[in-house]
């Protein structure tokens, strides 16, 4: 029952420093918040210059420019349902267009040649070359490939209509699960909610390493305390509120459009309540390592970057692969629980499948959780338990 | 009271404790015997290494070599469980736990020492009640002035009711009013356990220890009952002069003149003492030696041995040097 009068010292002792408690608690669901506000919540825009320099020509006596068809062609496209995301914006000459995309003000620029209306009206003219159009823009901007991509399609199209070319094959897009009705934020939700359990480590490795600080440690060392009884004692608070976190995150994600297909609520709690669990086992760890909040606060970012960017909760990443084992291949970010918890949130809520495919991610959630809680119980009785 | 201790039984031993800090060694060869329900000070001057032999006795730090024994079991390299609620230590650092009440952290303490529910709020009071804290008993520890927290420091070390109390520096910073009430509770607490504690205050243990280890760069001078540890300096009267001038070898000189009129000197820094039977009457003599020597005199005082002149004899400085 020792632990248990830990439990309830550890309780006065939250409440009473309830700044920090309602800090802890409120993190989760401001960073969901925060996010939210930070991403777009509504179909994501293109901006697309077009640059025409296209000479034109004479067709039947009279004048032609394609290039100026060919603007007319995109920007109607662009009216459609499926591509109002994308805008065009006709500019005259090609440095303006590059200063706009310097400002950030456009993502993609297209340049029309001279000869455009000569090659497509006369495709053996000037034989040597072939007619070039230019795209222009920032190659590791994402916004640039995506705009790219499409200008491409839609000119290419507009060039088959007016070639009168027609392909002998097409394309169909089948989207996976739900990913195809879920907004970028529903998109990111499952694994933001995994990276607000994951700041964890900052309030658990604190709430345990501010015993060690004090010295109050000490007077437990000479009771009959054990080092698990200890740690038991302290984890179970933090374990409390961040399910508290959690289903204030979950409401907030809700509240903010998220929606919450049939089913799943207790299958999100539960893979956030394991991992939840699995970080304040992380945190003893931590903990171990550190003598002070101060420690803390400088030695816990070193893991803290390591679990927000290497497990797909920030954003989707794979590691290298070290093994593979029955036909599964381990990468290096395997041996993080977080890892494995945005992978059986993705299953589910992104790809559609079935909650019982998650077994063997939840399965690795509580190993690694037990690999973290022996090591965390040995390096912290070794650090602070023991006698100097 | 000496023949009375001499036939306990021992309750803790130290074996040749020897303790280094990487190159220092702070703790040299250290033996001794507590017996049971003896009052015992650790007495020396800062750095002497009187913290860090009650921690090796608690199982707080590991000795480099030697052996710690409770009631004849070793406990020096492991710190068994079953030793555990036999010793209560009262750190020289206040360790309080700032968000919880006096009466809380008391409870609490109990409870990790399996203490009956019960058993560890009734005691909780009385001890609040004995230290005179019954005012602050639902007042966070963070709420305490610094006396306060040093007395509720104190009962901490005693919830459980240890065989053993061990405290550290317990009059430490300590105001006059607070130090008459841990000294009185030290001594109430002696009347049923064994008492060590560790002092560079003289006064402190002169009055309340039955036998004073004097110790000082981590080696043990002297062992003994305070009146036993006087007496092996001699029997006599002290003049402590504060000397303002001395010129050259004159403080040799009057060494030897004294001596030769059958007085003993003993000189740490501008603090001389003198020692001699019936002082008094030869005082003027005294005063016409140093006069002739050109040595001048700011202050001149009279008493009896302490603690302070064993420390002198044996070490040529003074406690607090």
């Amino acid at each position: 029952m020792r632990w248990y009068f830990v439990f309830i010292k550890s309780i006065r002792e939250q409440i009473r420093d309830y700044w920090i408690l309602l800090l802890t608690i409120s993190l989760a669901p401001f960073f969901v918040f925060m996010y939210y506000l930070m991403v777009e919540t509504e179909t994501p825009e293109f901006n697309i210059i077009l640059v025409n320099q296209d000479e034109g020509a004479f067709f039947f006596n009279h004048p032609l420019n394609l290039g100026d068809s060919l603007i007319y062609y995109m920007q109607l496209v662009s009216m459609d349902q499926e591509k109002a995301m994308l805008h065009f914006t006709e500019q005259d000459k090609r440095l303006a267009g590059i200063e706009l995309l310097q400002k950030g003000e456009a993502d993609v620029m297209v340049v029309f040649p001279r000869k455009l209306t000569m090659k497509l009206l006369n495709p053996a003219y000037d034989d040597s070359t072939r007619t070039v159009l230019e795209l222009v823009g920032d190659v590791t901007d994402i916004q640039y490939i995506i705009g790219a991509v499409w200008s491409e399609e839609l000119i290419n199209q507009f060039i088959r209509e007016a070639s009168g070319i027609s392909l002998p094959i097409g394309w169909k897009e089948t989207t996976l699960g739900y990913s195809g009705q879920r907004t970028e934020f529903e998109l990111y939700l499952p694994g933001i909610m995994i990276l607000a359990v994951i700041m964890m480590i900052f309030s658990a490795s604190a709430a345990i390493v501010r015993e060690p600080e004090a010295r109050t440690l000490e007077r437990l060392k000479i009771s009959n305390l054990s080092a698990l009884e200890f740690l038991g004692g302290v984890s179970l608070i933090q374990v409390i509120i961040a399910i508290v976190s959690l289903l204030l995150t979950i409401g907030v994600g809700v509240f903010l459009g998220y929606t919450l297909l049939p089913g799943t609520f207790w299958f999100i709690l539960l893979v956030a309540f394991l991992t939840s669990l699995s970080m304040i086992t992380f945190s003893l760890i931590v903990a171990a390592i550190c003598r002070s909040i101060k420690d803390v606060a400088i030695i816990g970012t070193f893991p803290l970057f390591i679990l927000m960017f290497f497990t797909g909760a920030a954003f989707p990443i794979s590691g290298g692969k070290l093994f593979t084992l029955a036909g599964k291949p381990f990468h290096i970010n395997d041996i993080l629980s977080p890892t494995w918890a945005v992978d059986a949130l993705n299953k589910v809520l992104v790809k559609g499948q079935e909650i019982r495919e998650t077994i063997s991610d939840l399965a690795m959630i509580l190993v690694l959780t037990l690999a973290y809680f022996i090591i965390g119980v040995w390096a912290f009785r070794r650090r602070h338990m023991r006698a100097a | 009271m000496n023949n009375d201790l001499n036939k306990r039984e021992t309750v803790l031993e130290i074996r040749n404790l020897v303790r280094y800090y990487g190159d220092l060694l702070a703790v040299d060869n250290l033996t001794l015997q507590v017996r049971k329900g003896e009052v015992f000070g650790f007495l020396g001057p800062n750095g002497a290494g009187k913290t860090t032999s009650i921690r090796m006795m608690c199982g707080l730090l590991r000795p480099t070599s030697g052996e710690v024994l409770i009631n004849g079991e070793r406990i020096s390299n492991a710190v068994s469980r079953s030793h555990r609620p036999r010793v209560g230590i009262c750190p020289q650092e206040i360790i309080l736990w700032n968000k919880l009440t006096c009466y809380e952290q008391l409870v609490f303490m109990g409870r990790m020492y399996d203490i009956p529910g019960k058993t560890a709020r009734d005691r909780a009071d009385l001890l609040l009640d004995q230290i005179g804290l019954r005012e602050k008993r639902n007042k966070l520890a963070s709420t305490l002035s610094g006396g306060m927290k040093r007395r509720l420091n104190v009962i901490m070390a005693i919830i459980h009711e240890p065989e053993i109390v061990v405290f550290d520096e317990p009059e430490a910073g300590l105001d006059p009013q607070s130090r008459v009430m841990v000294r009185d509770f030290i001594q109430q607490t002696s009347a049923e356990r064994t008492v060590i504690f560790t002092t560079h205050n003289m006064d402190e243990a002169e009055r309340i220890s039955d036998r004073v280890a004097i110790i000082d760069r981590g080696k043990l001078l002297q062992l003994d009952t305070p009146g036993h540890l006087k007496k092996s300096i001699g029997e006599g009267d002290i003049l402590e002069l504060e000397i303002q001038v001395t010129k050259g070898k004159s403080a040799d000189l009057v060494a030897n003149k004294l001596y030769k009129d059958g007085f003993s000197l003993m000189m740490a820094g501008d603090k001389w003492i003198i020692k001699g039977m019936d002082l008094v009457p030869k005082i003027p003599m005294i005063y016409k030696i140093l006069n002739k020597e050109g040595i001048q005199v700011s202050s001149m005082n009279m008493r009896e041995n302490t603690l302070e002149d064993v420390f002198i004899h044996l070490t040529g400085r003074r406690l607090r040097q």
